[in-house]
């Protein structure tokens, strides 16, 4: 018996050895696209000899359409494999950045006295990744498409009004479906020339920087008018674009050859991107590895070039000669939802005094090896691009700190006792909704202690609920339609760290996609003066501009910043960056780099 | 044979002084019974302590148990005292210190070589040992193994080690695994009310009740578990009630078809009938004529189903669907000591050990009171 069943078991084993040898087979000979996407990756890894640039990242990737994309690691992909008229590139001496035209081929020529109406010149010769001619009749379809009234897109607001507001395309955008008095697609400022010449015509004067800063925004990069007619629905409601690799249509530094959802993009280089001849690796892959342990495991095997470092991993090689420092552009704040009718008491201003002044943010700070912020313009927020004066450096910045972080347990406690007075309140539970991330809870289960403590067990209770990243953005955004959505959140807003008068402009009254529910006539006033005002060059008015808007940010507690990220990356021996330093809006700029051996 | 008989002739001739009653002078009685009578449950007791395995996991389970409602308290530390200057703690058993083991120390990776003997990263008498020379860039590193708690300045004591807070482990531990106890004990009862009674009306009516009440057990039985505790998270928020209602929404219909099966094996049985017969009601023979017939299965389920409960409440708390911060299970601990696993192991083989002891206790458990339950084995041994 024993005998027989020792037979059986060897004989299922066998089987299924066997099997498994057949199915691999079976994956190479019956998915020729799966054979042919490996075969020519790794064909590309032997072109050039220069190599296939590797890393990971533990964000998921939802589309890279740039006219909804909302995560910074979306918008990532389409900036490596589409152009925009100008973009950022590291200088020639590695030093710092450089803003020049990435499709244009030179600055906005100035058509008028004033500087509303600019021309914008093309590279002649672009080509799309299918060898179709890009040239400015793609940068039309585009704009089109991104201010197009049946889908209004979320990023149409940044095309229409960012550093420049363009004159009748927020009217056109914003007309609806079915309008009573439609607003024709020829009253919007933007022409075409000819094959390669656009023409934009602003509502105030600019200068050629602020045009240029304009449309280097991650969310104008070009689409591809065949591919992107292809992906719409019947009644052009609904659009696929972006939301694979065959639904995507590449022309920039890279060609996107694959995508396998939440696991990797595979990259080669764009031998007809116009500066080709500065891209020296072959090609790129970014896995999608969620767990940071993995990721870390893979860069010691050798698998990766370079990775973001945990916490965990920070502290472990804070010491190791690889590691490279990288700080965020962005302060990460506690959103408050002031209209929840669910929870008034987040309308009161001493409340979130309370908040703000019994956030202990070092304590917080060194949870993840960051520095604790009571400022909403980061510290790599440059005012003055010509002498690289920091925003934080100035007088007004300066004065806009508190002493302390901010952290004042007693007068936290006079305002929380001030507002269940005047709320009639004698406790409140509040409920925290936090991505679904280490370090995200870390700080949320922190704030649950402190406050708790702080205001007393019986008066304060803090409620965690915990989701996915991509979920809690879109929830944080529903306030105008559902305004119980959320209550407390974490949230992060990455601007132009060149311009900081611009990136303040996520508290706009009128910012499609903010996520506090913050009107001011008075910040408006003083975004309109900074950006489009007529003496926003004189010396000083963008300061004082930029830190009276942070000023009313901190006074009426909007939002009560915690800290501002330093990002950790560990880089691999063999690979040698072009970047001497980090560097303003390119960081190390990795794909300009190259192997040593 | 022949009975006596004073009209038959043979008889008639005999005198009556010749006959005489045999059994006159002494009183007849059953005779006594060498042993003392056992009943079921006594039957059962006496097979259960004969299987050793059984009894080691009873006394197992006995005293984690013990440790669950006493643990918390063995210490100074509440289970959501944070210690924010000591996070990430390694474990320090002053008993065990000076066999190697548990004594506070950790090897501390990638830090360079000429900064050893500076007192200024290494507080005096921190460094245990230095390994692993080596050279990244041109600059020699070293792994050092410290004495955490010197090297840190920590002069509290965390038998289990800390965590990412600084919260005591061996209090979120014991504490944890209270909360999972409490999850599982209820579910299962829950879940043996229900089936039970469930499971009795269905298998006694039988026919088209008994048709109507296993479809809707099935219809039950297809949504998933998730999709359920998603359902009451969304309602309920996330807590014990919702992992507990998740458990028990489907958990009860395994039980329900046993006692189901139980009912269709004896509710025709002579006694049963005899029972009906005299006008018994239907309550009174559910419950009190066939449902004992089911406790032994049913016992025996419960608690095979209470480490499948611990298992699936770890489960849905490692997928981050578990209690809500800052209360511990132990499916809360180990998902969260896995995402520092490759740095702090510690903080996942406690709970590790500690759910794999309950589920094989549990286990080991159920699997003699199974044999000490089934009638085929009775007066086996």
């Amino acid at each position: 018996m024993k005998r027989t069943l020792s037979l059986l078991l060897a004989l299922c084993f066998m089987t299924l050895s066997m099997s498994g040898c057949k199915d691999e087979g079976n994956t190479s000979s019956e998915n020729p696209s799966a054979a042919s996407e490996s075969s020519a990756s790794g064909e590309a890894a032997k072109i050039e000899n220069g190599g296939i640039l590797k890393n990971a990242t533990g964000g998921k990737i939802g589309t890279i359409n740039p006219f909804v994309y909302k995560l910074a690691g979306e918008s990532e992909v389409a900036q490596l494999t589409s152009m925009k008229l100008y973009a950022f590139f590291p200088s020639e001496d590695g030093t710092t950045f450089e803003l020049k035209g990435e499709a244009a081929s030179e600055p906005p020529i100035k058509m008028d006295e004033e500087g509303k109406v600019w021309q914008i010149k093309l590279h002649d010769n672009m080509k799309w990744a299918n060898g179709d001619v890009l040239n400015a009749d793609d940068f039309m379809y585009t704009w089109k498409m991104c201010l197009d009234p049946v889908m209004v897109n979320s990023s149409a607001g940044n095309l229409f009004s960012d550093f420049i507001n363009i004159k009748g395309a927020e009217e056109y955008a914003l007309q609806g479906a079915n309008p009573a008095a439609p607003v024709s697609w020829e009253s919007v400022g933007l022409k075409k020339i000819d094959d390669l010449t656009l023409e934009v015509t602003a509502m105030e004067p600019h200068d050629a920087q602020e045009v240029m800063m304009h449309f280097a925004n991650v969310y104008n990069v070009v689409v591809h008018d065949g591919t992107y007619e292809k992906c719409m629905n019947e009644d052009k409601t609904e659009n696929l674009y972006g939301t694979s690799a065959e639904n995507y249509m590449s022309c920039g530094k890279f060609i996107l050859e694959s995508w396998v959802r939440d696991a990797e993009f595979v990259y080669k280089k764009n031998p007809d991107y116009v500066y080709a001849d500065s891209i020296k690796v072959d090609g790129k892959t970014t896995k999608v590895v969620s767990d940071a342990g993995t990721r870390m495991q893979l860069f010691e095997k050798g698998e990766l070039d370079y990775i973001s470092l945990s916490a965990q991993d920070k502290k472990k090689y804070e010491q190791d000669p690889r590691t490279l420092l990288s700080p965020a552009n962005s302060v990460v704040h506690v959103c408050i939802n002031t209209v929840n009718p669910q929870q008034p008491i987040l309308a009161n201003i001493n409340f979130r005094k309370a908040l703000y002044y019994g956030t202990d943010r070092k304590t917080i700070a060194k949870f993840d090896v960051s520095k604790p912020a009571n400022y909403m313009v980061p510290t790599t927020h440059v005012i003055d691009s010509t002498t690289g004066k920091l925003f934080r450096d100035t007088d007004a910045g300066k004065a806009n700190i508190e002493p302390d972080f901010s952290y004042n347990p007693e007068k936290a406690v006079e305002y929380f006792n001030k507002a269940l007075e005047e709320e009639g309140l004698k406790s409140v539970t509040i409920r925290f909704s936090y991505a679904d991330s280490e370090t995200a809870r870390v700080r949320t289960e922190f704030l649950q202690k402190s406050w708790t403590e702080l205001f007393g067990k019986d008066r304060f209770t803090l409620k965690l609920e915990a989701m996915p990243t991509k979920q809690l953005s879109d929830l944080r955004k529903k306030w105008k339609t559902d305004p119980a959505c959320y209550e407390l959140s974490w949230s992060s807003w990455s601007g132009a760290d060149t311009a900081p008068w611009n990136a303040l402009k996520f508290w706009k009254s009128d910012h499609p996609t903010k996520n506090e529910p913050f009107m001011s006539e008075e910040y408006d006033a003083l975004f309109d003066r900074a950006n489009y005002g007529e003496d926003r060059f004189q010396p000083g008015v963008r300061e004082e501009c930029v830190a009276k808007m942070e000023k009313i940010l901190l006074d009426n507690v909007v939002m009560i910043p915690v800290l501002q990220g330093q990002d950790a990356i560990l880089k691999n021996e063999h690979y040698d960056l072009h970047m001497k330093n980090w560097a303003n809006k390119i960081g190390y700029a990795w794909e300009f780099g190259h192997f040593n051996s | 044979m022949k009975i006596f008989d004073p009209n038959l002739p043979e008889y008639k001739d005999i005198p009556k002084e010749k006959l005489k009653l045999v059994q006159m002078d002494q009183k007849l009685y059953d005779a006594k019974f060498e042993t003392e009578p056992i009943g079921f449950f006594k039957d059962v007791m006496l097979r259960f302590s004969k299987n050793r395995a059984s009894v080691i996991a009873f006394i197992i389970i006995c005293v984690i148990i013990f440790f669950a409602v006493f643990g918390p308290s063995m210490n100074k530390y509440k289970f959501d005292e944070q210690f924010t200057e000591y996070v990430d703690m390694p474990p320090k058993i002053p008993l065990l210190a000076p066999l190697g083991i548990f004594d506070g120390s950790r090897i501390i990776e990638n830090r360079r070589a000429d900064l050893i003997g500076n007192e200024e990263y290494y507080p005096e008498g921190s460094v245990l040992n230095v390994l692993n020379e080596r050279e990244i860039n041109g600059v020699k590193m070293v792994d050092v193994e410290v004495d955490y708690y010197k090297y840190i300045g920590c002069e509290e004591v965390f038998w289990f080690g800390s965590d990412y807070l600084g919260r005591d482990l061996w209090t979120r531990l014991w504490r944890g695994a209270r909360v999972s106890l409490i999850i599982a004990l209820v579910s299962v009862a829950c879940n043996v009310f229900i089936g039970v009674v469930y499971g009795s009306i269905s298998g006694y009516y039988g026919g088209t009740v008994d048709i109507i009440m296993m479809r809707i057990t099935e219809i039950i039985n297809a949504f998933p578990r998730i999709v359920i505790l998603t359902l009451f998270i969304m309602v309920a928020g996330t807590g014990m009630f919702s992992i507990i209602m998740a458990l028990v929404i489907k958990g009860w219909v395994g039980t329900a078809r046993t006692v189901r099966s139980q009912f269709f094996r004896y509710k025709n049985r002579e006694y049963v009938l005899a029972a009906r017969t005299l006008g018994v009601k239907d309550l009174s023979l559910i419950f009190r004529h066939i449902l004992p017939n089911a406790i032994g299965p049913t016992i025996t389920a419960s608690m095979i189903a209470v480490p499948s409960a611990i298992f699936s409440e770890s489960f849905l708390a490692y997928i981050g669907l578990g209690l809500q911060a800052p209360e511990p299970s132990i499916g809360v601990l180990l998902s969260q000591g896995q995402k520092v696993l490759l740095h702090f192991p510690t903080q996942v083989l406690f709970p590790g050990i500690l759910i794999s002891v309950l589920m094989i206790a549990f286990n080991l458990f159920a699997d003699g009171l199974r044999d000490a339950f089934d009638p085929t084995l009775r007066g086996a041994s």
